[in-house]
């Protein structure tokens, strides 16, 4: 039996761990913090056990060599990546002291919407986050700022490289060209402009609203503003090279737990691990210690996406198969392409978006190219039905702003920001004073221009 | 401490505020009010709540302390009728009270809550059903994007319960403080003849 007939032989029931530990990741840390906290490693190797063991024992060696590509191919490089990129920007500081002017604060978020492609939204959120908070201390009205900041800098601003936000790494390590994510520019541009547009006309109504005191301009000169930590923008420059050699050269392929992996990636991972160290051993302690640089952030997505890799295996596998699969109802359910923007938005502003970007392009290889090989399937995608491909990058990683839960960095930034003395809003709260009235009305005019 | 009054008045609130801002003006009088729907005020018996629905708008509250509330009661008597206005009750306000609850992630705000609410009261004012707790969690430190628990958590509730002149000074106190949320004020009171 071959690894690609496991698809026509899983029954739909066997996505039902996978579904379990995206609802874990959404649903724990707001109903049990504590507890998931203490214990998310034991409930991502539960969900995992519950895969892993039944499958191997029932399907032999394609099963081990599913687990085994998934683990070589997909699992490491993207730990790797996310460990380089928020190692080095976790050594970028900025300090220096700015007035929360609706100006200033636009400027921010313009210019983490910017970065958030080429550090990561994590990175770019870390980065970014603290000299927003020290620039609004004195303003009362805040919380729509942190919230905008979501959206923009956690979320809307990393669609642009496969470097920006962990779904477009994925589809890059699964054959999506380095520079394909070039051709979402239109998107986010309309996107980001709009959103950027009503978190000005927010913030000036607020602004007004603020004491005269705060809106006076300070007698004095303010604490200039100074980046610490500059070296390593040559690091992310590393980064950056290695991730598109990867996708350039050919250097054969080394066979590794009985999968073969190219040549190219491991000299990608190799410099990725390198910058990482450089990065570690160059920083000075002191700017690590004022970002609050911990590793915890990349021991949760390491044990995290263990267990979603490994429960993923068998949706990937049904879907990939198309309307052969046991998952055929949602190859059927998903037609357009404005049926994926918002199918694979749907379920990335509620579940991670990593895992939702690669349910999706499976889904639509298994609509458009049942049977065909992943990656030739992709690059017809990408020449005959691009449309597709665009729907399921802009819909999973812009939407991901749509709830606290949509994306790692939104929550992290929720945390950061209550514990700087923001009163930000509940769960709902941001969806009914955010994210309805702001995001989606800009993502159905979104869909008018570019997916009907 | 001076005893307030609440005064209902039959009337439109633009009508009463000018009224009340004329009166003030005129009389040279500093002690100010607190117009009812300035503040969030409990209703009371369900129909109470059924009498505010149907007539919404053609009832307006305005609290005051005695020196000013007696004057303008007896003004409203005299000369409300011309420009549409009619004290229909007065009530001597004996006691308010409200709840409050809050969670807050920081121990400068902790502190700040801890302070308006429980310790630097205005006397005749003191704190009922009261619940405190803090949590601490040294091994949740810096950012955390999948599992994030705050590093310390407080977590405060109860009543506020006193007279209203003090009970109004912490309840305007917990409004300008983020990560308070108060209920309405409930306000008791003996009915005097108008």
């Amino acid at each position: 039996m071959h690894a690609e007939d496991l698809g026509t032989l899983l029954p739909s029931w066997s996505a039902i761990p996978f579904a379990g530990m995206l609802l874990s990741i959404a649903l724990f840390p707001l109903l049990a913090p504590a507890f998931w906290h203490h214990h998310y490693p034991k409930v991502s190797a539960a969900w995992s056990a519950v895969v892993i063991v039944p499958f191997v024992l029932a399907y032999g060696a394609p099963a081990r060599h599913e687990l085994a590509h998934v683990t070589v191919v997909d699992y490491v490089p993207f730990i790797i990546l996310l460990g380089a990129l928020f190692t080095i920007g976790g050594g970028i500081y900025v300090r220096g002291g700015l007035r929360g002017t609706p100006w200033v604060n636009g400027t921010l978020m313009l210019s983490g919407t910017l970065l958030a492609s080429w550090v990561g939204t994590t990175g770019a959120a870390m980065l970014l986050v603290r000299p927003l908070l020290r620039a609004n201390r004195a303003r009362r009205h805040r919380a729509h700022t942190l919230v905008f900041f979501i959206f923009l800098v956690a979320n809307i601003g990393g669609a642009l490289t496969p470097l920006g936000d962990p779904p477009l790494f994925l589809g890059f390590l699964h054959g999506v060209p380095f520079f394909w994510t070039f051709a979402l520019w239109k998107e986010i541009l309309f996107t980001a402009g709009a959103v950027l547009g009503a978190y000005l006309c927010f913030d000036l109504y607020w602004w007004r609203r603020e004491d005269a005191l705060v809106r006076a301009r300070p007698a004095g000169p303010g604490e200039p503003i100074r980046v610490e930590g500059w070296h390593n923008v040559f690091f992310l420059g590393g980064v950056l090279a290695a991730v598109i050699l990867s996708g350039t050269v050919q250097l054969g392929e080394v066979t590794i737990l009985g999968v073969a992996q190219r040549g190219q990636n491991l000299v990608r991972d190799a410099i990725l691990l390198l910058m990482l160290a450089a990065s570690w051993r160059t920083t000075p302690q002191r700017i690590r210690d004022d970002n609050e640089f911990t590793w915890e952030p990349i021991k949760e997505v390491a044990i995290l996406f263990a267990g979603i890799f490994a429960t993923i295996i068998p949706a990937l596998a049904m879907l990939r198969v198309g309307e052969q699969g046991a998952l055929a109802f949602v190859i059927r359910a998903v037609r357009e392409p404005a049926h994926f923007f918002w199918a694979s938005g749907i379920l990335s502003s509620f579940l991670d978006n990593a895992p939702t970007y690669l349910t999706f392009l499976s889904t639509a290889l298994g609509r458009l190219y049942p049977g065909v090989a992943e990656r030739e399937a992709i690059h017809r995608l990408i020449a005959e039905n691009h449309a597709f491909l665009q729907a399921i990058a802009t819909g999973s990683v812009f939407m991901g702003a749509n709830t606290y839960i949509g994306n790692a960095p939104n929550f992290m930034v929720k945390s950061i920001a209550e514990e700087a003395g923001v009163p930000m809003p509940s769960f709902f709260g941001y969806i009914l004073r955010y994210s309805l009235p702001v995001l989606i009305p800009v993502f159905a005019l979104a869909t008018l221009v570019f997916f009907e | 401490m001076t005893d307030w009054h609440e005064l209902v008045v039959e009337g439109a609130e633009r009508t009463l505020r000018a009224f009340v801002a004329g009166f003030l003006a005129g009389s040279g009088e500093r002690a100010g009010g607190v117009f009812g729907s300035d503040v969030a005020l409990e209703l009371g018996s369900p129909g109470e709540r059924l009498r505010a629905l149907f007539a919404a708008g053609s009832h307006q509250i305005f609290l005051a302390p005695e020196p000013l509330a007696v004057p303008l009661a007896q003004a409203l008597g005299e000369r409300g009728r011309e420009v549409g206005l009619a004290l229909e009750r007065r009530r001597l306000l004996e006691s308010a009270k409200f709840s409050f609850r809050a969670e807050a992630f920081s121990r400068d705000v902790a502190a700040q809550i801890r302070g308006a609410l429980l310790t630097a009261l205005p006397v005749g004012v003191r704190v009922e059903r009261r619940s405190e707790e803090e949590e601490k969690h040294p091994e949740a430190h810096g950012p955390e994007p999948f599992a994030p628990l705050h590093e310390y958590v407080y977590r405060v509730s109860g009543d506020i319960v006193g007279s209203f002149e003090g009970v109004l000074e912490v309840w305007q106190r917990a409004r300008t403080l983020d990560f308070v949320e108060t209920g309405p004020l409930h306000l008791e009171g003996k009915f005097l003849v108008t």
